[in-house]
């Protein structure tokens, strides 16, 4: 157990890398999946498909395919992105597919009736999404959003296979090197915790700042 | 109108998945994968334990231990073993039999205790052996696993039976790389574990990058994504024998003693287990048995058999 404390300077290493692996792939993913959220209730068909398509393609994968996807198929398309940024994005690719869902019934939980008089004063799509709709569904989409952040954070895990040394990789070389799996892989647990419980707590906060009573 | 737009989104919904499909099936990852696996296949059929197991010993007059009674009122040896090491413990899935020199080691073990091969794998992963052999989930790990005083102090270890050299793989262009020493400061990708501590021992500024399998680690070389790959030699033996544009430089470095996991609480078995590594040490079986499984990869002239108890930890 004491040996455990001479290295958690390794671990600690490996918590920093999988909180820059979920911050980073994480506003990727609300990016990517807002626009294809408002794509999938758009007025144009063909963007709904690409949308819905995309969502099909990449929700139904597992993420370990999709990051070694990433990793290992895409320089064969003459894209090779360094490791730390394949992980990045893999994880910002895949769950991009459930922000896009997240942020399409969030759209849909807006009254019609908004988007009625918002279209009546002269807004445009574009406006009416911008001046009226995304607004009000990020502000009920807080928690759901939330738990896309720490899905991201746990989901980094499997980071470790294609090559970036996040906190569960380190601790799988400290338990081979020490032989010590119970210990190393509560302590990895301990670091998902503090990611997780510290994400729960700022979810919380903001949801009661911006949070819409009904 | 709804059913045109369903129609239409449907349509383009598998012009997507067939485009991503036939994307991935005409990229070259896909032909050469395929051909590497043919290439493997091809290598792994040629290895085969079976000879050295009907050559192999039966133990005569074992003292009763609680491991040996737990193995012969099972009837077979569960062992932790590896499906993707091709020369150790390769599966082959067409025909689900494993071959190499690991699984070769486990049926003469089980021969040796029950009279007849009879071997059971639970693909113990490297992460939890010490915990499965100390809570009696498996009676031995046999899966290319170094011994080292720290895993020691939580299991016992029979051996060494195999003293394993690494080596070192680089791209067919690369003329810069020809010893281990070249490695500092380069990207090396590697498999955590003995592989990843040999390098770091020999090469302390080279940086690993750590894969899960062999051909992960071979395809991030053909990428470029690293300088150079360094595992167990007949691992890498394997795995290049079919890649033209990747080469096995001469020199290797490191000797890992492999040794057999027991549980700690049976001192005893590892007493009968260490007769049965010297009886096939002495009587050739271990030096058959190594021309059959890692001497195809390896071509060279079988070695001497290494010494028991010469590890630190052993």
């Amino acid at each position: 157990m004491s040996i455990l404390f001479d290295h958690l300077g390794e671990l600690g290493t490996g918590l920093l890398t999988t909180l820059e692996l979920s911050v980073l792939a994480f506003p990727l993913a609300v990016l990517l999946g807002t626009v294809l959220g408002v794509c999938r209730v758009s007025p144009v068909p063909p963007l709904r498909a690409v949308a819905t398509g995309y969502v099909h393609c990449f929700r139904n994968a597992p993420l370990l395919l999709i990051m070694v996807m990433v990793v290992f198929a895409l320089p064969y398309a003459g894209v090779t992105v360094p490791l730390f940024g394949s992980v990045v994005l893999g994880l910002g690719l895949y769950f991009a597919s459930y922000v896009c869902e997240t942020i399409r019934s969030g759209i849909a939980s807006i009254p019609i009736g908004q988007i009625e008089a918002a279209r009546a004063i002269g807004l445009g799509f574009g406006g009416v999404l911008r001046e009226v709709v995304l607004p009000q569904t990020f502000r009920s989409m807080v928690q759901p959003l939330g738990n896309i952040f720490i899905n991201t954070a746990l989901g980094s895990a499997l980071a470790a296979a294609v090559g970036v040394q996040e906190l569960t990789g380190s601790a799988r070389q400290f338990n081979l090197t020490y032989a010590q799996p119970v210990p190393s892989f509560v302590a990895a647990g301990i670091g998902y915790l503090l990611i997780t419980l510290t994400a729960g707590q700022i979810i919380g906060f903001i949801e009661r700042k911006v949070g819409i009573e009904r | 109108m709804t059913g045109k737009s369903t129609l239409v989104t449907a349509l383009v919904g598998v012009t997507l998945i067939g485009s991503v499909l036939a994307g991935c099936g005409s990229a070259p990852t896909a032909a050469t994968n395929a051909g590497g696996v043919a290439g493997a296949a091809a290598t792994a059929q040629k290895i085969d334990q079976s000879a050295a197991v009907a050559a192999g010993p039966v133990g005569q007059n074992l003292p009763s231990t609680p491991t040996l009674d737990k193995i012969r009122q099972q009837g077979a040896l569960v062992f932790a073993g590896a499906r993707n090491g091709l020369g150790f413990s390769q599966l082959d899935p067409t025909t689900g039999k494993v071959s190499g020199f690991d699984e070769g080691i486990a049926e003469l073990l089980a021969k040796y205790l029950l009279g007849k091969p009879n071997v059971k794998m639970s693909q113990g992963s490297s992460d939890t052996r010490e915990t499965l052999l100390q809570n009696h989930t498996i009676d031995a790990a046999i899966e290319t696993y170094t011994i080292t005083p720290a895993r020691a102090q939580l299991v016992n270890f029979a051996g060494p039976y195999y003293l394993a050299a690494s080596g070192i793989v680089v791209k067919s262009t690369d003329s810069g790389i020809t010893k281990v020493s070249d490695l500092a400061g380069k990207k090396v990708a590697t498999e955590s574990g003995a592989a990843k501590d040999a390098l770091v021992a020999a090469a302390p500024t080279a940086q690993p990058v750590l894969f899960d399998t062999t051909a992960e680690c071979i395809t991030a070389l053909e990428q470029g994504r690293v300088d150079a790959v360094t595992l167990n030699n007949a691992l890498l033996l394997g795995a290049v024998a079919t890649k033209p544009d990747v080469k096995m430089i001469s020199a290797t470095y490191s000797s890992n003693p492999f040794g057999i996991g027991l549980a700690k609480d049976d001192p005893r078995f590892k007493t009968i287990v260490n007769q049965f590594l010297n009886t096939i040490f002495t009587d050739g079986v271990w030096t058959t048995l190594w021309k059959d499984t890692v001497g195809t990869l390896l071509k060279t002239p079988p070695p001497a058999p290494p010494k028991l108890g010469s590890a630190a930890g052993s």
